[in-house]
């Protein structure tokens, strides 16, 4: 694996640890049927530095959800009879403990917005579960509310507004909190090309100030270029890293990136990486 | 306006039918009585009709709520305890197949002439809805809502009162709807079998007596009662749980 401590991905460098870290780690999943378990990830060995924004592509079902919601703790050996082996530890920590300290936030495909609240309880909502007080939360949600830029919407029902806007509201909900790791499924999956696109730069801008260290699971070729530090290939099931490209933009992108050379040029090694992975059986 | 008007328009036209046949053809009164004939019966004896109507509307209220009350809580309790559920449910819904007027002279061997035979009637028929829409509506939460609160580190009591309990709120309210009216009907059952007050009191008196016009009276004021119940839940429903307009969530 190549460690390339370059300038860019070291953010924050005050920390000694790895943000996220994969030692040979496989996991599968127990299947009552058959009796042979199921195999999601197969050694994956990976290094993720604070601060690093790190895409993960690859063919359907080939364990890309699965990994981040270990990373999360939400896929356990006790709860969900799940079978571990190898390690996995989240700024040393197993990832349950640092589910528990609050390291994370998770959002996935579907906003999942609370239907009875309106965008602005939504967004407080981490803050009730961690009963912070009342002024510390009004403020820190305010701020979420107009740093993703839905501060107009703040007393809108979810129902009421458009799915870019629910993406955003889910994104502060997920950001209120100041957690140290975004682990995103695939959040701008379902809005059109211009509404995923503007979101995009919205999460570079949002990345750029707040340095998270970000997993973002995606289908999209064009988007984990534009975003990521490093995009992540895994292979088809069992899951496991077929390559790790790193893309070597500045990190200041704009919609003249998009034009560039030198992304074009990435974009289309990401494919091709990702096709004869998509064609091997 | 325009949607209560055909409904309005209809039921004027039944009721004028009526008056004409009755009008025009020699149906003697004590088998048909004319629509006008029975809401003068009805203003004739106001205080007497209100004062039974009151008397099954506090019967059903009460049977209504302890039925609900204790439905919802069955159903809390199903969603933590599989074994308890595994144990219960099959007989909550066997529950559901007595037929309630065989049950309603037992108890008023049991508890007497009075208020609680019919409470107990009315709550045993309205309970039922509650506590199976209830179930439905506390699982009814899809799994990334788990997985949000899960990765939100929150306690079982928070996803219980957070998520768990306004996502059964549309269910809950669906089963209410149709619980409040058969609260009514559970009522009367129950004063079927052995009361001195109240609309089924009234109603079986006249049948004894022959009283057409009366029994016309007590059917029009329950049915009236009914929809009041109806009604009160509905607009209950649009103030607790404003998020789920038009969208009914259907009742067993």
């Amino acid at each position: 694996m190549n460690e390339k401590r370059d300038n860019r991905t070291l953010t924050t460098p005050h920390f000694e640890l790895q943000a996220i870290e994969f030692r040979s780690f496989s996991l599968s999943y127990p299947n009552t049927k058959t009796k042979t378990p199921l195999q999601a990830l197969r050694d994956v060995t990976l290094s993720v530095l604070p601060g690093e924004f790190v895409a993960i592509i690859g063919p359907s079902g080939c364990g890309k959800t699965t990994l981040l919601r270990a990373v999360a703790g939400l896929l356990t050996q006790h709860d969900d009879k799940v079978i571990i082996n190898g390690s996995l530890h989240v700024f040393g920590m197993p990832p349950a403990e640092a589910k528990r300290y609050r390291m994370f936030a998770f959002t996935f495909q579907n906003p999942v917005l609370l239907p009875w609240r309106t965008v602005r309880q939504n967004v407080a909502l981490p803050l009730e579960i961690t009963r912070a007080d009342q002024p510390t939360r009004d403020r820190a949600v305010d701020d979420m509310l107009s740093l993703v830029g839905i501060s107009d919407f703040a007393r809108s029902m979810t129902a009421e507004i458009s799915g870019g806007m629910q993406q955003r509201a889910n994104l502060a909900r997920a950001l209120v909190q100041e957690p140290k790791i975004l682990l995103m499924d695939e959040p701008f999956g379902s809005l059109d090309e211009v509404t995923r696109e503007r979101l995009n730069f919205e999460l570079l801008r949002i990345h750029r100030l707040k340095c998270q260290t970000i997993l973002f699971v995606t289908h999209s070729l064009t988007e984990c270029t534009l975003l990521a530090d490093r995009v992540l290939v895994l292979s088809r099931l069992p899951g496991t890293i077929r390559e790790i490209i790193h893309i070597d933009l500045p990190r200041e992108r704009t919609e003249e990136t998009l034009l560039s050379p030198a992304y074009l040029a990435l974009v289309r090694k990401v494919r091709e990486v990702f096709v004869r992975e998509e064609a091997s059986t | 306006m325009k949607r209560v008007f055909p409904a309005l328009a209809f039921v004027i036209l039944v009721i004028g039918a009526w008056e004409g046949i009755v009008y025009f053809s020699s149906v003697p009164e004590y088998l048909l009585p004319a629509p006008s004939v029975i809401v003068k019966r009805l203003l004739a004896l106001n205080i007497e009709i209100l004062s039974h109507t009151a008397y099954t509307a506090l019967e059903a209220t009460l049977g209504f709520i302890m039925g609900s009350a204790f439905g919802f809580l069955l159903a809390v309790a199903f969603v933590h305890s599989h074994t308890l559920e595994l144990g219960i449910y099959p007989y909550a819904i066997a529950l559901k197949t007595v037929p309630i007027v065989a049950i309603a002279p037992l108890l008023v061997v049991w508890f007497g002439n009075g208020v609680l035979p019919k409470v107990i009637v009315s709550a045993i028929i309205s309970f039922f809805p509650v506590v199976v829409n209830t179930t439905k509506g506390l699982r009814s939460v899809y799994s990334e809502a788990f997985d949000l609160f899960d990765s939100m580190s929150a306690t079982r009591r928070q996803v219980f009162f957070k998520l768990r309990v306004p996502s059964a709120l549309p269910y809950l309210f669906a089963a209410l709807r149709i619980s409040s009216t058969l609260a009514v009907i559970g009522a009367i059952v129950g004063e079927f079998s052995g009361a001195d007050k109240g609309l089924g009191f009234f109603i079986l008196i006249s049948s004894y007596r022959l009283e057409t016009v009366d029994m016309f009276v007590g059917i029009l004021v329950s049915s009236l009662l009914g929809i009041l119940f109806f009604y009160s839940v509905a607009i209950l429903e649009r103030i607790v749980v404003p998020w789920e307009q038009g969208t009914t969530t259907e009742a067993i």
